[in-house]
């Protein structure tokens, strides 16, 4: 083996990896601070699309509920409970994960729902994220759940060519209304005197 | 010392990456991403200007780099640049972009790294000329990109959801959902290679 040909090779090799990795992690730890404010203003301002007016900080205040793993986000207004803010996943996409942000007014009904997270195909399944799609949704009793599309006996219309997409984002929704409901009937337990 | 006989003009370096050596339609590189982020005309403008600023980056530091990176070593070498350029680039973007800015091609850029063009360019040119030859090829070869996946997005969004940019044209009833899926990708890009090999008169040889 030609030993000092090998170390021609190998330090400049050497060089450029120590500088990528000493690169990577500058920027890194100079971004972590403002990649983690903005996943929190985006996970905000969905919150202030689906929770309307609201005085406490439902980020602070969220839990996860152990049986569905969903996150649960209260949205109050002068101490009382308004809307429940629950994200959900599902995934069984057709690329992956579907998370949505629905929430649940106190009387169980459905105010408003949001896709926060999907990796499905471009043009056809992300138009979940569509008003076209979500219009169907606010409005919805508790007692009208678990919500099917047409082809599985329900009443929703699934997403043109993308039925896997639709299925999933329906199993993340009712996840999240499962979870709601429940949730709902352990603070009324809690705040009945 | 560049390849050619006549030294070549910093307009040709530029302009011949647009239709000449379109790095998607004529050198046929990069199909991959160019098939999966067409689906519709502003997919494929975006992915195709996220690349642009990718492939000029990094021929730039490539160029800069070609007389300290061993001859035997240069591919790893390169893979290690771009893929912590595009690391930074995405990095970068989520921290300090505009929210909408980064929704839109966030899903693209950790895609950039398995483009062929960005190797591709690395190997053939940047690795080999002038860091200022080198910026004008990944300027040109970027935009040759762009101008593809362009229209080959807006003919997709057209043919398969019967809108353009965004802006509904025809009726659901004349949708055919084929084009927004990979055989219509196949058979659209198939074809622009087609129109755009009988245009510049080339023949395939036998």
């Amino acid at each position: 083996m030609n030993s000092p040909g090998l170390t021609r090779l190998l330090i400049p090799l050497l060089v450029i990896t120590a500088v990528s990795g000493a690169l990577l992690s500058t920027v890194e730890a100079l971004t972590r601070g403002p990649i983690h404010n903005n996943r929190q203003q985006r996970l905000l301002g969905s919150l202030a699309a689906i929770c309307g007016d609201f005085d406490n900080d439902p980020l602070t205040e969220s839990w996860i509920d152990p049986r569905t793993g969903a996150r649960l986000y209260p949205a109050r207004r002068e101490n009382q409970l308004t809307v429940l803010a629950v994200e959900a996943t599902s995934e069984k996409g057709y690329g992956g994960e579907v998370t949505i942000l629905a929430g649940i007014e106190s009387t169980g009904i459905l105010r408003a729902v949001r896709v926060l997270r999907h990796r499905e195909t471009p043009g056809l399944g992300s138009k979940l994220a569509d008003e076209a799609f979500l219009h169907q949704f606010p409005g919805r009793a508790a007692d009208a759940f678990p919500l099917r599309v047409r082809q599985d006996g329900g009443d929703i219309d699934a997403l043109t060519a993308a039925t896997i997409s639709s299925r999933a984002f329906l199993e993340a929704l009712n996840r999240a209304m499962e979870t709601a409901i429940a949730a709902l009937a352990d603070l009324h337990v809690k705040e009945v005197p | 010392m560049s390849s050619p006989a006549t030294p070549t003009s910093a307009w040709r370096t530029l302009s011949r990456g647009l239709l000449e050596q379109n790095p998607v339609l004529v050198l046929l590189l990069g199909m991959c991403p160019t098939l999966a982020t067409t689906t519709s005309a502003l997919n494929g403008m975006s992915m195709g200007l996220a690349t642009l600023a990718v492939l000029t980056g990094s021929n730039l530091v490539i160029s800069l780099l070609r007389r300290a990176i061993p001859d035997a070593v240069r591919i790893p070498a390169f893979i290690v640049v771009i893929a912590t350029f595009v690391t930074v680039v995405q990095m970068l973007m989520e921290a300090f972009a505009p929210p909408s800015v980064y929704e839109a091609l966030g899903i693209f850029i950790p895609l950039i790294v398995v483009n062929c063009i960005i190797l591709g360019r690395a190997e053939a040119f940047a690795s080999k000329n002038s860091f200022v030859a080198s910026v004008l090829d990944g300027l040109g070869m970027g935009m040759g990109f762009t101008a593809a996946l362009t229209v080959l997005g807006s003919l997709r969004e057209l043919l398969g959801s019967g809108s353009l940019f965004g802006v509904q044209l025809l009726p659901e009833s004349l949708h055919m959902t084929a084009f927004i899926l990979a055989p219509g990708a196949f058979l659209v890009l198939g074809l622009l290679i087609a129109v755009v090999q009988a245009l510049s008169g080339r023949r395939t040889n036998p």
